[in-house]
Parts: C-alpha cells; sequence; structure tokens
C-alpha cells in the first residue's frame, strides 16, 4: 500500500522546485501546477471490463467509476479536463480500451495505455505551418503514438526560460543559448533533455512513463515520512504481497524472514526467546549482526510512530507499511536504544473521497503434531539391549537405591542379580519390554493434531474531512497440547480528521484481549523409556507411581502412615489443574499536525499503551505434585496415628496474578521548511521533544486449601511453617517459604532532544543530518556518563538526474548515498550501577536483611555503535531491474558485559564496559520483471546479506578466560566472531575408550584439564554470515504461483552426539525421560574398539568417569561440529482470483484464494540429517520439531 | 481557524512537557538500594550469608578430610568426583568445571564485611554506639574469615617459620576491580587477625542481638583460640577467663545441654526416631543454644552444590573413642540418609543437618582446658572437663580416667579425644590434625582413611604430609598466575 507516485510529495521533505497548495492535509505538493487523480492500485484482483450507465455525467467521474472497476490509474492533470464535455454512455461488460474510445471520441482529449494506467493529454489541433520571425527555437513534442502533446513543459536547463506546448504540440522560446539543454516533461511520460547545439527546430518523442515510472516507495523513520529515492539512509522494506499471505507464522518478525536484506530472523521454536523489556517473547531477528555482547539483539519495534514492547497486539492483517532502519542515517533517530535497528510498522487507514469498501481475510494453518520421526532415541529393543549392557549391581547396589527411580527393566536385572527370579525368567522379562513400543501411545494420548486460524473483516473509506480504516479479526492457536487454549480477539480503528486545511489530527486505536488456558498435560516423546505405555490394553491409564522415585515398600509405608495415596498416572492430571490467563492491550497514538506559518509547522505525537492482565493458576490437591508436597508436611510416627497436615489436604492452591503494564509517550516537534537559492534548493529543519516512561509490576497473591466452588481457602501459619516442620514422612525437616504475596515492578523513564536537518541542493544533491541526546533512569545516579548523544549526517548523489546521464538511456535511476553515525544500546533499569546495590529478600527468622546484589563499577557508560554506510540504488533496463547493494561497517565502543574478576575480589564478574566490535557487511536487493505479458509474468527477488563479526578489544582481560572451559561457551573471545565455536581437537579413544585431545604443542593427552584455550580449535561462527531471500512470482491469467526460499550459509553448530557415560539412565525418568541417543550403542565396549569407533566407552563409577577421564574431549571434539548452512522452501503460496465477471454478480470487487505449505528442506550441509531450525548450535541437542509441513487455505474478499 | 487558537494549543502543549518534574528521572528501581543510612548496614550485617552456609560451603570440605571419618564402598562409588578427592586427599580437589562454594561464599563475606568496615562510620541516621558495635562486629568476622583462609592455605603455626611461610592474601579492600593479589605470610595473617579481633573486642558490647552477631564474649573467645593456635597460652587463658565472664554476663548466655535431662522422658531430644533424636541441636541452624557466636554450615547428604556426607562413616578409631554410656552417640546409627540401615553396622551421624563451626560453649570448654593443660593447670583443666562430660552422659561415666589426667601429654591426648568425641564428622578434626602434625608434645602420628567396600575388602589411604595444607583451588590459581600454590 503507500504507493505515491512521482512527483507526488509527502511532506516534511517536499522536492520540486514548484509548489501550490493543494487541498487536503499535504502541507505543500509540488506536481507543477497539477493536480493528479492520484489513484491507489487496489491490491486486489482488477477487472478489465467496464460496465456503465451515464448522462450527461461529468468526466472526471466517469473516469473514477472506471478506476475503480478496472484498478486501472488514470493519469491527467485537471487543466487537462478542462473544457471536456459530459459524457453520456450505457455500456455493460465492454473491455476498458473500447469505452475509453468511445467516450474519448468527441472530446478534446486522447488517451493511451500501458500496463495498467491510462494516461489522458490534450488532442493535438491540426498541423499548422508557422512562420517563425525571430530567432527562436521551436519543435513540437509528440507522444509514443507520434500524436502531438498539448501542455507539454518545455525550458531551458539553468534559465528561467520556459514555455508549455500549444494545441498543435508546439512550443517556442526566444534567444536559445546556443549550447543549451532543452528539458521537456509531460506528466505519465518520461523527461527528456537534448543539447541545442545552435539547432533552430528540435522535435523530440517523449516516451510513456507508465513501465519505467518507479512506485515512489515511502520509507518511514517513525519521525518523519520520506520518499525513498530522497532518503540518505539504509531502509529495508518487505514485499508485503509475500508478508500478508505468509500465514504459516501469526508472528510479524517471521514473516519478514528472507525479505528484507541484512535482517536475519532466527527461525523456528529456537529463536523464540524472551524480549528484552521481560514482556513476554517473540521471535528474535539481528539487523546487520550482533553488536553487542550482553545486551539484547532486538531490535526496537514501532508502531504507528510510537515504540512498543511486543508486537503481538498487532494484526499482521491491519499492517499498511514496514520499514526496517539499518544504519545510523535511518535510525539514529531513535537514540541510545537504536543500535540494534528500529522496525517501524504503520497500520493500514481510510482515504479521501473513498467509498465505503469492506475486506475479509482470513486462512487456516494446519500443522499436525510433533515430528517425533526427528529425534535420534534408541527404540525399545536397542534400549534395553544398552540398559543390559550397563547395569552394574556392584556400582549401584540394591541397597542403595531405596530412594531411587528403578525402572521396570531394572527391577527385572536387579530380581535376577539378587536371586529373586531365574535368567530364564529375567529374560523373558526383558524380552516382553523390548517388544513394546510407547510412540503410537505418546502421539495419540498426549498430542493432538494443531491449527491456526485467523479472521479479520475490515472497512475503509471517508470524506474530505474524515476517513477511516476499522478492523475486527479473531486469532485462534490451537496447539499440539491437550486441553490447551489460545485465542486473540482484536479490533483497530484508525481515523484522520481535517477539520480545516491547516489541521489534521489523526488517532489510531488498536485493541487486543488474548485469552489462553490450558490443562495440566504432560509433555513427552522419545525421550522417555520407549517401552514403557501409558494406557492398557483396556484403555485404562496405567499407574507409574514408580517414576517418583519411591520403592515399593516406601511407598507403602508411606501411604499406611500419611493416610494420602501416592499412585501416578500422568493422564490422570490433566484436568486437575489449570492456568489461565486474559491479557488486555490498548494501544492509542494520536498524531496532530498544524500548519503555523508559511513553511512552520508544529507536529505532536502521543502514545499511549496500557495492557492489564491476569492469570490464575489451579492446581488441586489430587495432583501427584500436591500429594507428594503434603506428605512432606505431614507428621504421623506410625499408620496407628491420626496423620497431622500442616497444609491443607484438601481443595487446592491457587494463584492469581495481577499484571499491568503501560508505556506514554510525548513527542512535539516543529518543523520548518523553505525554498532556497531561486527554488533550486530546499531546507527542512525539525526540532522536538519527547518523554517516555514504561512501567510494568506484578502481584501474585497464593493461597492454599481453596476451593473451586466456594471460594474458600484456608489461613496457613507462615511463620511456623518457615522455621520448618520436623519429622514429616518423607522429610527430616521441611520448611514452606511460599509467600502468600509478592509484588514486583518496573519503571524506566527517557527524557529526550533531538533535531532533524536536509538540505537539497538541485534535487540531484542531497545532505540530511540528526542530532539526539538521550537521558535516563537506567544508570542512576551516573548521569554524568548519559551526555555522549547519538547522530548521524548523510548524503546521496542522485546521479540519474545529472544530464551526462541522459545517454544512458538503459540507466533508469541511479544514486549513490553515505552515512555516518552513532547510536547506542542501552541496558534494562538497576543492570549496572556505579554504587553498591543492595537486594533484600525475605528472612522472617532474624529480621530483615540486605545483601550485595550488583557490585559496583564506576567506570560505566552507554554502549555505542558507529556505523558506515556507503549505498547505490539502481534502475535499469526500463526498470525491469531495480535494486541496491550496500555497504556498512559498524564499531561498537564501550560494549557493556560481564567482566571476569579476580575470585579474591569476592566476585567472579561484574557488569561493565568490555570491549569493541565490529560488524562489516554487505547486503544486495534485487528486483526483476522476467516476463512481462498481459497473460503472464515472471518476478524474482533476491535478497542477499553478509556480516562479518569480530570482538576486536576486551578491555579486561582476565586469566579465567584461558580456560579450555570458559574459552567452550565464551561467546567473547577477542579476535572472533561473538557467536564463536571452539572445539576440542579430538585424538580418538584409548584402550579404556577414554577420549584423548591433542593439545597445541602436539601433546596427545586424556588427563582432564589438560587443555587450556590455545589447546582448542576455533570452529566459526554460530550466526549465519550469508543469509537472504529468493522470491520467484509467476502469474497466468487468473493463477498466481509465488515461492519463497530462504538460506542461511556458513555458521557451524554442534552435532548431537550421545551425552550418557556415566551413571543410571533410568534418573532421568522421573522427568519423563531416561532414553539415550541411539549412539550409544556404537560406543567403545571393548579393548580394539578404539579403531573404529570414536564413540567413548560407559564407566558406571561417576567418580572414576570424572576424574580419569573427560568425556567433553569427545562430545564437545571438532569431530562433532558440523556446518550449519542450509537452504529451505519456507512456503509456496498457489493463488487464484476471481473472475471480475462472477464476482459482479455477487456484488464483489475482487476474491482470492490461496493455498500454501512450506519448510521443505532443499539442501543441506551437514550430512547427520540435522535441520538447523531445531539444533540448539552451541549444546548441540535437537529438539523436536511441532510440525513437518504446514498447510494452508486462505481467502481474501473485498466487497 | 485563527492564529490566536493555534498558538494556545501549541503552548499548552509545550507546557505540558515541561511540567515533567527534574526529579523526573531519579526512580530507582524496584527492590534494590544503596547503602547509606546506618540501619542499611544493620540489615546488611544481619544478612544470612554471613552466618549461615545453608546450600554450600563452611567446612564441608574439612569434615571429609579428618581422620575421624571412613567411607562407605557402596555410596562412595556414586559420590560426586569433589568429594572422592577431598576423603583420598588428593592434591587438588577442583577442576575447572567445579565450584568452591566454600571460597566463593567466604570471599563474598569478605566483599561486604570490608564495605561495612570501610564505610559504616559515615553512615546517617545511626548513633556512635550503633555505628561502633557494627564495625566491631565486622572486624570480628573479617578475622574469623582470615582465620579460616589461613589454616586452609597457611601450613600450621610454627613461630620458627611463620614469618617465612606463605597463607593466603589479606583482603581490605570492596572491589572487584582489584586484579592483583598477593599470599601473605602465616605470621601476616595471624597479625592481621589479632588486629581486628583487638579492634572488634574494643567496640563490640556484651550482648548483641542474637548469637548469629558477635558480641564482646565471642569475639574474646575466638581471639584467645587464635593465642591458643599460635602458643600465646597465657594471653590465651586470660582471653578465655574474660570470654566466659562477658558470655555470663549477656543477656542470653551460650549454655551447655545437659544431654542427661534432655534425653530424658520429656527432654527436648526425646524421643529418639528413626530419623534420630527430635529437635537435635544440628536440626538446623536455628538452635543457638550452645553457641557463643553462631555460625553453620549444611553438614548432611549430597544436595547439588556441596560435597555430601552420605558415604561417611565414623572410622573405626572415632568410634573406639566413645564410652558406651555416653549420650552424644544417640546421634549415630548405622543408618545412611533417609532412615536406610547400614548393614555393616559402622556409625554414620543422624539427626543433624547442620554443624556449627563459630564459636560453640563446648568448644570454649574445651580450648580453655586445653590453654590450661598446656600451662600445667591439669587441676584447672580437669575442672572445665567435667563441665562439658557431665553434660553429656551419666556422672557414672563423666570421670577423666586416672591415666590420662596424670600427665600433661596425657591429658592433652584426652582433650584431643574429647574434642573429637563432642564434634566428630563435623570438620573440627582437621584443624587438630593439623595442630597435632607439629606439636612436640603429640607423638608423631600417620593419618589414613579406609574406604570399606561391601564385599568386605577395604582400601586405605594416607595423608601426605604437604597435603595438611590445602592448594589453592583451580579458580583462583587460574586467575592468578603469578600467586605461588602450595607444594
Amino acid at each position: 500500500m503507500y504507493k505515491f507516485y512521482k512527483d507526488i510529495i509527502t511532506p516534511p521533505r517536499s522536492c520540486k522546485t514548484n509548489t501550490s497548495r493543494v487541498s487536503g492535509f499535504r502541507f505543500y505538493a509540488t506536481a507543477a501546477l497539477l493536480f493528479l487523480a492520484l489513484l491507489q492500485v487496489s491490491a486486489a484482483a482488477t477487472a478489465q471490463t467496464v460496465t456503465l450507465s451515464e448522462k450527461n455525467a461529468r468526466l472526471s467521474a466517469v473516469l473514477e467509476k472506471m478506476r475503480k472497476q478496472t484498478g486501472y490509474d488514470f493519469l491527467y492533470s485537471t487543466a487537462t479536463l478542462k473544457g471536456a464535455r459530459p459524457v453520456t454512455i450505457s455500456v455493460t461488460n465492454v473491455s476498458l480500451e473500447r469505452v475509453l474510445t468511445t467516450i474519448f471520441d468527441n472530446q478534446p482529449l486522447q488517451f493511451s495505455i500501458q500496463d495498467k494506467s491510462v494516461v489522458i493529454s490534450k488532442k493535438a489541433a491540426a498541423k499548422i505551418t508557422f512562420t517563425v520571425l525571430h530567432p527562436v527555437i521551436h519543435g513540437i513534442i509528440f507522444d509514443d503514438h507520434d500524436q502531438p502533446l498539448v501542455g507539454a513543459s518545455v525550458k531551458i536547463d539553468g534559465e528561467r526560460k520556459s514555455t508549455v506546448t500549444n494545441k498543435q504540440g508546439m512550443y517556442f522560446l526566444k534567444d536559445p543559448p546556443a549550447n543549451g539543454t532543452l528539458m521537456v516533461s509531460y506528466i505519465g511520460y518520461q523527461n527528456d533533455s537534448t543539447t541545442i547545439s545552435n539547432q533552430e527546430e528540435i522535435n523530440i518523442h517523449l516516451k510513456l512513463a507508465s513501465l519505467t515510472m518507479q512506485e515512489v516507495v515511502i520509507v518511514n523513520t517513525g519521525y518523519q515520512k520520506l520518499n525513498k529515492e530522497r532518503a540518505t539512509g539504509s531502509f529495508g522494506k518487505p514485499d508485503m504481497k509475500i508478508f500478508a499471505e505468509r500465514a504459516g507464522s501469526t508472528d510479524i518478525i517471521s514473516r519478514m524472514e528472507g525479505l528484507v536484506a541484512g535482517m536475519t530472523v532466527q527461525p523456528g521454536s529456537i529463536g523464540i526467546l524472551p524480549n528484552r523489556y521481560g514482556t513476554g517473547t517473540s521471535q528474535q531477528s539481528i539487523i546487520r549482526g550482533k553488536s553487542t555482547a550482553t545486551l539484547g539483539t532486538a531490535p526496537i519495534y514501532v508502531v504507528n510512530g510510537v515504540q512498543v514492547d511486543n508486537l503481538s497486539t498487532v494484526n499482521p492483517d491491519d499492517i499498511a507499511d514496514i520499514s526496517v532502519l539499518k544504519d545510523a542515517s535511518a535510525s539514529a533517530i531513535w537514540g541510545a536504544r537504536a543500535a540494534n535497528g528500529v522496525i517501524v510498522i504503520s497500520t493500514k487507514s481510510g482515504r479521501s473521497g473513498q467509498k465505503v469498501k469492506f475486506n475479509y481475510s482470513g486462512y487456516i494453518t494446519t500443522q499436525g503434531k510433533p515430528d517425533f520421526g526427528y529425534s535420534r532415541y534408541m527404540n525399545s529393543s536397542q534400549y534395553i539391549q544398552a540398559m543390559r549392557e550397563t547395569f552394574n549391581p556392584v556400582v549401584f547396589p540394591w541397597n542403595s537405591l531405596s530412594n531411587s527411580l528403578i525402572a521396570p527393566h531394572e527391577q527385572i536385572l536387579y530380581d535376577q542379580s539378587r536371586g529373586i527370579i531365574s535368567a530364564a525368567q529375567a529374560n523373558s522379562g526383558l524380552d516382553s519390554l523390548s517388544k513394546i513400543d510407547n510412540r503410537q501411545q505418546i502421539k495419540d494420548l498426549l498430542y493432538r493434531n494443531a491449527f491456526t486460524t485467523n479472521q479479520t473483516l475490515s472497512a475503509s473509506g471517508g470524506s474530505d474531512i474524515y476517513n477511516f480504516y476499522t478492523s475486527l479479526s479473531y486469532l485462534n492457536n490451537h496447539s499440539n497440547q491437550q486441553g490447551a487454549a489460545d485465542n486473540t480477539y482484536r479490533i483497530t480503528l484508525n481515523q484522520t480528521i481535517n477539520p480545516t486545511k491547516s489541521i489534521r489530527f489523526s488517532l489510531n486505536t488498536l485493541i487486543s484481549n488474548k485469552v489462553t488456558s490450558s490443562g495440566r498435560a504432560i509433555a513427552t516423546g522419545p525421550q522417555f523409556l520407549p517401552y514403557q505405555l501409558f494406557q492398557d490394553a483396556a484403555g485404562n491409564n496405567i499407574n507409574l507411581a514408580y517414576l517418583q522415585g519411591l520403592s515399593p515398600e516406601t511407598r507403602a509405608d508411606y501411604q499406611a502412615r500419611s493416610r494420602i495415596n501416592l499412585d501416578y498416572s500422568p493422564l490422570d492430571e490433566l484436568n486437575l489443574g489449570y492456568t489461565k490467563s486474559n491479557l488486555l492491550t490498548i494501544n492509542t497514538t494520536g498524531e496532530l499536525g498544524v500548519k503555523i506559518a508559511k513553511g512552520l509547522s508544529f507536529s505532536g505525537t502521543y502514545g499511549y499503551q496500557k495492557s492489564p492482565g491476569t492469570s490464575a493458576n489451579y492446581d488441586d490437591a489430587a495432583l501427584y505434585s500436591s500429594r507428594r508436597e503434603l506428605l512432606n508436611y505431614t507428621v504421623a510416627r506410625s499408620a496407628d496415628d491420626v496423620p497431622v497436615y500442616y497444609i491443607p489436604n484438601t481443595g487446592g492452591r491457587f494463584a492469581k496474578g495481577i499484571n499491568d503494564s503501560y508505556n506514554w509517550t510525548v513527542r512535539n516537534q516543529l518543523a520548518y521548511n523553505t525554498l532556497l537559492r531561486g527554488d533550486k534548493d530546499e531546507l527542512n529543519v525539525q526540532v522536538g521533544q519527547e518523554v517516555q516512561e514504561q512501567y510494568n509490576s506484578i502481584e501474585t497473591t497464593v493461597v492454599r486449601g481453596y476451593d473451586k466452588n466456594l471460594k474458600t481457602y484456608s489461613l496457613l501459619d507462615y511463620n511456623t511453617l518457615s522455621q520448618g516442620v520436623f519429622g514429616a514422612i518423607g522429610s527430616f525437616r521441611s520448611v514452606f517459604n511460599e509467600q502468600p504475596y509478592t509484588i514486583f515492578y518496573d519503571r524506566n523513564r527517557y527524557r529526550s532532544y533531538f533535531g532533524l536537518l536536509n538540505y537539497s541542493i538541485d534535487s540531484k544533491y542531497i545532505i540530511d543530518g540528526s542530532i539526539r541526546r538521550d537521558y535516563s533512569n537506567l544508570f542512576s545516579s551516573a548521569k554524568s556518563s548519559q551526555k555522549k548523544p547519538a547522530y548521524s549526517i548523510g548524503g546521496k548523489w542522485l546521479i540519474s538526474k545529472e544530464n551526462f546521464m541522459k545517454e544512458l538511456s538503459w540507466i533508469d535511476q541511479l544514486a549513490l548515498r553515505s552515512t555516518y553515525g552513532i547510536t547506542g544500546n542501552s541496558p534494562n533499569a538497576g543492570t549496572a550501577f556505579s554504587v553498591d546495590i543492595l537486594g533484600t529478600e525475605l528472612n522472617n527468622t532474624y529480621g530483615n536483611s540486605l545483601f550485595v546484589s550488583t557490585t559496583k563499577n564506576d567506570k560505566l557508560t552507554w554502549e555505542s555503535t558507529h556505523t558506515f554506510n556507503s549505498g547505490i540504488d539502481f534502475g535499469i533496463l526500463a526498470n525491469r531491474i531495480t535494486g541496491s547493494i550496500d555497504y556498512y561497517r559498524k564499531n561498537t565502543t564501550n560494549l557493556l558485559g560481564n567482566i571476569p574478576t579476580n575470585p579474591l575480589t569476592g566476585s567472579s564478574s561484574v557488569f561493565g564496559n568490555i570491549g569493541n566490535m565490529t560488524n562489516r557487511g554487505m547486503e544486495i536487493s534485487l528486483r526483476s520483471v522476467n516476463v512481462q505479458t498481459p497473460a503472464f509474468s515472471w518476478s524474482t527477488t533476491f535478497i542477499f546479506s553478509f556480516n562479518h563479526n569480530e570482538l576486536v578489544s576486551y578491555s579486561a582481560t582476565d586469566p579465567t578466560q584461558n580456560t579450555a572451559d570458559y574459552r567452550l561457551t565464551a561467546q567473547n573471545v577477542v579476535g572472533y566472531s561473538s557467536s564463536s565455536l571452539f572445539a576440542y581437537r579430538f585424538a580418538g579413544l584409548d584402550n579404556l575408550g577414554d577420549p584423548k585431545i591433542k593439545l597445541a604443542n602436539g601433546t596427545i593427552t586424556k588427563e582432564p584439564d589438560a587443555a587450556s584455550a590455545g589447546d582448542l580449535v576455533y570452529m566459526g561462527t554460530m550466526q549465519p554470515k550469508f543469509n537472504g531471500g529468493f522470491s520467484n512470482t509467476f502469474r497466468y491469467k487468473s493463477f498466481s504461483l509465488t515461492a519463497n526460499m530462504i538460506y542461511n550459509l556458513g555458521a557451524v553448530m554442534r552435532r548431537d552426539v550421545n551425552t550418557f557415560y556415566s551413571g543410571r539412565a533410568s534418573t532421568f525418568a522421573s522427568s519423563l525421560g531416561g532414553n539415550i541417543n541411539e549412539d550409544f550403542a556404537q560406543r567403545w565396549k571393548q579393548p580394539g574398539d578404539e579403531a573404529h569407533t570414536d564413540i567413548p566407552s560407559y564407566v558406571a563409577n561417576i567418580g572414576i568417569d570424572g576424574s580419569r577421564r573427560n568425556t567433553d574431549y569427545y562430545t564437545l571434539a571438532d569431530i562433532n561440529v558440523v556446518s550449519a548452512s542450509y537452504v529451505k522452501l519456507r512456503d509456496v503460496t498457489l493463488g487464484y482470483d476471481f473472475s471480475p465477471r462472477i464476482l459482479r454478480s455477487l456484488h464483489v470487487d475482487a476474491a482470492r484464494v490461496y493455498a500454501q505449505s512450506g519448510n521443505f528442506m532443499i539442501w543441506k550441509a551437514n550430512k547427520y540429517g540435522i535441520d538447523p531450525e531445531y539444533q540448539s548450535f552451541s549444546q548441540g541437542m535437537r529438539s523436536v520439531p511441532d510440525f513437518t509441513h504446514p498447510f494452508t487455505l486462505g481467502l481474501n474478499v473485498t466487497f | 481557524m485563527n492564529k490566536f487558537t493555534k498558538i494556545t494549543i501549541i503552548g499548552i502543549l509545550t507546557f505540558s512537557l515541561s511540567a515533567c518534574k527534574k526529579n523526573f528521572l531519579d526512580v530507582i528501581p524496584q527492590g534494590k538500594q544503596v547503602a547509606t543510612t546506618t540501619d542499611d548496614y544493620t540489615k546488611m550485617m544481619n544478612d544470612k550469608r554471613l552466618f549461615v552456609y545453608d546450600f554450600a560451603g563452611g567446612w564441608q570440605g574439612q569434615v571429609l578430610m579428618g581422620d575421624d571419618v571412613a567411607a562407605e564402598g557402596s555410596r562412595y562409588s556414586t559420590a560426586m568426583a569433589v568429594s572422592q578427592k577431598a576423603f583420598t586427599w588428593a592434591d587438588d580437589i577442583f577442576l575447572s568445571g567445579d565450584h568452591d562454594w566454600t571460597m566463593e561464599l567466604w570471599l563474598g563475606n569478605m566483599y561486604t564485611i570490608n564495605k561495612v568496615i570501610i564505610e559504616v562510620m559515615q553512615s546517617t541516621g545511626g548513633t556512635d554506639t550503633q555505628k561502633k558495635a557494627l564495625l566491631g562486629e565486622a572486624y570480628a568476622t573479617r578475622a574469623w574469615l582470615n582465620f579460616q583462609f589461613v589454616n586452609f592455605y597457611g601450613k600450621s603455626y610454627q613461630k620458627a617459620s611463620a614469618a617465612a611461610d606463605l597463607a593466603f592474601p589479606i583482603i581490605t579492600t570492596s572491589d572487584v576491580t582489584v586484579k592483583t593479589f598477593t599470599r601473605a605470610s602465616v605470621q601476616q595473617v595471624y597479625d592481621a587477625i589479632e588486629a581486628d579481633f583487638k579492634n572488634a573486642i574494643a567496640t563490640l558490647p556484651v550482648n548483641s542481638q542474637s548469637a548469629i552477631h558477635f558480641n564482646r564474649a565471642a569475639a574474646k573467645g575466638l581471639l584467645a583460640k587464635v593465642y591458643l593456635f599460635s602458643g600465646r597460652y597465657t594471653e590465651a587463658l586470660q582471653l578465655f577467663n574474660e570470654a566466659f565472664t562477658d558470655n555470663a554476663a549477656s543477656g542470653v548466655p551460650a549454655r551447655l545441654y545437659d544431654y542427661n535431662a534432655e534425653f530424658a522422658s520429656g527432654g527436648k531430644f526425646d524421643p529418639i526416631t528413626t530419623n534420630g533424636p527430635s529437635n537435635s541441636p544440628g536440626i538446623d541452624y536455628l538452635d543457638v543454644t550452645e553457641s557463643v557466636v553462631a555460625k553453620s554450615f549444611y553438614n548432611a547428604y549430597y544436595n547439588g552444590n556441596g560435597y555430601g556426607n552420605d558415604f561417611i562413616v565414623l572410622s573405626a578409631k572415632a568410634q573406639a573413642l566413645f564410652d558406651p554410656a555416653d549420650l552424644r552417640l544417640n546421634f549415630y546409627a548405622a543408618q545412611f540418609p533417609f532412615s536406610e540401615p547400614n548393614p555393616s553396622g559402622r556409625l554414620s551421624k543422624i539427626g543433624v543437618q547442620y554443624s556449627k563451626f563459630g564459636l560453640q560453649l563446648p568448644e570454649l570448654y574445651l580450648l580453655r582446658a586445653e590453654c590450661k593443660a598446656r600451662l600445667n593447670d591439669l587441676s584447672g583443666a580437669l575442672v572445665d572437663l567435667a563441665t562439658l562430660r557431665n553434660a553429656r552422659m551419666p556422672a557414672s561415666a563423666a570421670a577423666v580416667p586416672a591415666a590420662s589426667s596424670s600427665t600433661q601429654s596425657a591429658l592433652l591426648s584426652f582433650i584431643f579425644d574429647e574434642r573429637e568425641r563432642e564434634f566428630a564428622a563435623e570438620g573440627y578434626r582437621w584443624f587438630d590434625m593439623r595442630r597435632e602434625a607439629v606439636d612436640p608434645l603429640f607423638a608423631a602420628k600417620t593419618y589414613t582413611h579406609t574406604l570399606y567396600e561391601d564385599d568386605g575388602t577395604s582400601t586405605s589411604f594416607t595423608l601426605k604430609k604437604d597435603r595438611l595444607t590445602m592448594r589453592l583451588p583451580y579458580n583462583i590459581t587460574v586467575s592468578n598466575p603469578d600467586m605461588p600454590n602450595n607444594p
């Protein structure tokens, strides 16, 4: 949306030499005396036939009707239509061209159609021969059909002389300079110019501009909207058509993946992380590489000019436009928080003079059940075999396990080793276990088919003084978890009021209500004991009390004394508790624009967001965890004693959370705009002040013995319970530390001053700059460190506007731009202080207390990023190929992070300024129209980003950083990428199956701690060096096919290897784990095996395992680091636009259906079947994908 | 709309911004504050971290290193490597991935304590007396910490070599940006401890708010212990006597439990259950009845971050020291944690989760007895011994055997044995082993640890003399590459 055409100017940067007042809220329009009936291309499908029934109608009105019916743009000047005759016509489903021919037959006007535009001009009168009496230059300006053009503007470059062609298309200019340049322009046609060279007659044929007429892309910094052609900064804009139909995700960031050069979206579940404000999670994205060591790497989000915490409240269907601000010139105006880039979102609005239109868009995406087949755990027979091999009743004597979990297979093995059953009985028991496979039950009983659906109904319209856009939407996120619900209801109302010509007021309101609930579903998969079923053959839930680690004898004793049932069946628990939350978010933004005097205007932005929410947690006393907790507070010395329960044994635990957050922004700015140097230059200045506050709070109240029906609860003696209950069953001393009421709040405040300046010379050279100073409460008393301003300067040269470029007709646009500036990245409140910060804790035994929670560092300052950016924008071959190339270099100084300290100081680390980091990279965006015929078109978009990140210096070099341990997990190593991955140099296994490594000096050793940092090998970075997207759209008649590929190349990751080498695997069954990696079967088992396996031996004794060897030498070895490069077909969409003929009878303007699927791996660099989107790169763990291929069906109707 | 209206609108809006107060940005996040008032420092000295190491830390490693314990193989094999290494007196207990919680927590304490010492006198809102009491407590705490450090990493005090033997750095700053520390000599550390205790004694009140805070008796008693450890017996005895006087004069004096009464029907520790005596003094860190100054550490089964004592049993030697009538045996049973019977019949401590290692009144009696014995006041020593033993067992068994009370060295041995009986498996023995080893009054000893396997076999480990002094832990050596480590 938001497409404007050339020469439509948006404030505050006007750009042409001529100004005139126009109606509406635009302060200045410059369209050379022309008022363009500027008409938007509807996103919906367009009809190419017209039905009209008019009697003496105004031509302009008839054109407007045709525009609406066809979706074609009509380009003409108001002057052109002067003298047009009334139109009388009656046609039904006649082609546009025929209708136009009919209408224009008796008009003094002519038309031409090109692509989807109709250009209207005056008919030239019959040719007349003139005798030239004076030394003048003259000629005729023709259109592309050799018809003379009336009213074309002709001027001599650099002089004030200008004229327009007469009714014959002729022009005359007196006393032309012998070597001047003649310049011709006409709306809808490409400008042309030629050198005079003493000629007296110059005829020029203008070319239609429709094809080459580049849409004027508007970029939005949140502070100002700029014509992209005139912006010096680096801005990215996703293809909104692809964005709108990416139904595979409801998340705005995910939908932008591969669409913006320089923006790396971390896809999949591993990319969903808590946001920097601690208010929910979001899909992470990094713009132009990590430029911080420990602070958030996500960009800041701006909706309708105001910063917001997260984007989840915004309905993607309501979004009109997204600008990604990448360099300092684009983002420096956001100051101390802009170093990670800024994503600016504008929601849709209505338009003046538009009839009310409705749009419905909806889709359903089905995802199915998790893809358990992806994981690499053992099946039952492999598992039983492995467990037989590792069974060790000497290291783990039966007597020592009375409080440990004994899995069924271990029970059989111990029974055998203790002589309770024979070897034959044991074998038959184990064999029968090895034949059971629980995977189907897990899939059927623990999960359900997931789907997502979003429905949006919107309306928009407007008159001269009021316009609006409003929408209602419903989003249902039906996850694969049993008993869960997640519904979001949203209302949007955007309105603009223009009470007078000099005042404009708009109010954008988003209301979102998210209601979620979940039961007490258990989540497990192939990581669980593979033979353990949850239901028996009769469909009864199986009692799995053994999972809770009490031996049958102990359990019987506890049950008898406490009279509490200790059976456990996971499936019974689902409905015994719930978590419900309800979050309402209201986001309103008011914008006021007032023209004060010529060139001077005021604008104010007033944003207020409030998100009150509640959450309720109920856990019934019947839940196993509740029963087990009660057991720890039950005193009964024998089965004959009446048990004393110190906490309630009925009802449940009920916790109510009330959270609230608000965020307000007040911004006032003054803008001044003037033309200088004989209207050749233009100056824009803006200054402003902004104040912002963010506040979050959460209060939680907990009651016990809560009766859901009566709403009653029990009173507890917290003081006594906190001293401990002695001699309770199953516990020596149980201490109850629950706090019945807690409150936490967090408040950040900012005050900022800023200024902006743009200066353009001859519409060819543009210089701009910005400055901003931020003050906040984040560093508490150390305000002196806040005085650093953020600023930027930039320049641009529109080369294609130079005369010498006229010759190169294949170049349509070419511009060079360069910027430099400083932006910051501020930490959250309370992270760092120049004085010791004390924390408090509840200590009801000896009274209140304080402790040093954050040690002081008085040398703190803002982290600041210096960005240099240089770019080139181009359009060639009649703009069939357009694109831009950017190079950037970002130096981040005073990185904030934890500096390791000497442990003798009493602290192992302190938050401080740790060093400098650089990012440099290149970005390419290319769009090409490969084939363009009325029936078929094919266009391609290619997005490429390269980033190289390096930590240049580290102010505090500490010896601990030279340990292998530190470096294996360190993200910050001087001279390497900020996401570097190091590994041991593997040197095989020894004759005990213990892994050996090769040190830097060539020594081969297995000694634990033999390696220091220098003995590790650098494997690469965990951030992709190259990433981007490749999209192709094919259209054949009413069908369209879009395929979007994404690629991430150049990163490395650890692969998932076996990590079980010691102890008992079944220990983890209590958390529904216990299974092990199938590689375990290939481990070293006997001397000689080291010749053909790298997988270390199993050593039962944990102490020996820990002191004799280090199995990390294998698991974190170089041989287990693989490339994480891959290419995926993210989504492929087949769409069909219904024919207008059918739609008209239904009174529908446009309708489109589409089907989509995605997540197809095209290529991956590793041979282990790893999908990097489900791999933790540093840990080398696989997570189970929630789906294999989602499938979407969507519908979009406008009426 | 005329210009006047416009200007009015803009005027109002601009005013709305400037109306924000100057202190708009002066908000401190919730739950965080800066120490300014004396009350803030009072609360800092009330921090749990200074008096209870309830998760890990304290003398957990020393418990495993004392020769009063042995190990049960079936549990030993599943114990953490650090526990096994402490038990076998390995040179280096901690590897790169391990946490030495003891030192981590104590060095954190040191930061807080130094901060209080440096800043408290400038705090606002308190009286001079209040500030000085806090200062005194902080000095005493610092001295107590340094006394731990010097006995971990410095050789046993010997006057002749103390000035040359390397101990531990003396830390007097609270600044995390300090890079370099130097190991002070044993003598320097003892001097610093003496100076801090003397400063503390000068300002501490006789009464403290509770036993978790130092009072004058505690500072005097501990300084006396330091004198005793460094052979200054006369000064020590003088201070021990004063400590008893000050303790008696304090509001809630530390007193001995009379086990004869407490284990009798209706007594505080009655009845003895499978979990041990009800309400033993070691059941938590709250029972400070016998504490002159109460500091506790977690001394029970493995809980994630400590060493765990699951595999520990009394050594045969220690078990043999007990008279069957000794009521302290009620705190032992052939039992593993969770009331699991130990088929071997060897005894483990039960009913004790926390061990106290500040200054316990029983130790004060034993220290004074030792001091008197060293000054050849054998009868005086016997009086102190009798006071303690009468509270621990029936009078019929309480008398010190004549063979043990006849000579100075026999009595000293008896007193050390009594220390073992009173504090078995609580870490005290490690410090006594260090003193015995350099004391000419004690016969030369070889210290061994026995690991009993289920099949009846056993393995024996012998303590190298060097290992009476611990090596600096990994994280300290790696951050201080120029610091010499112990051999």
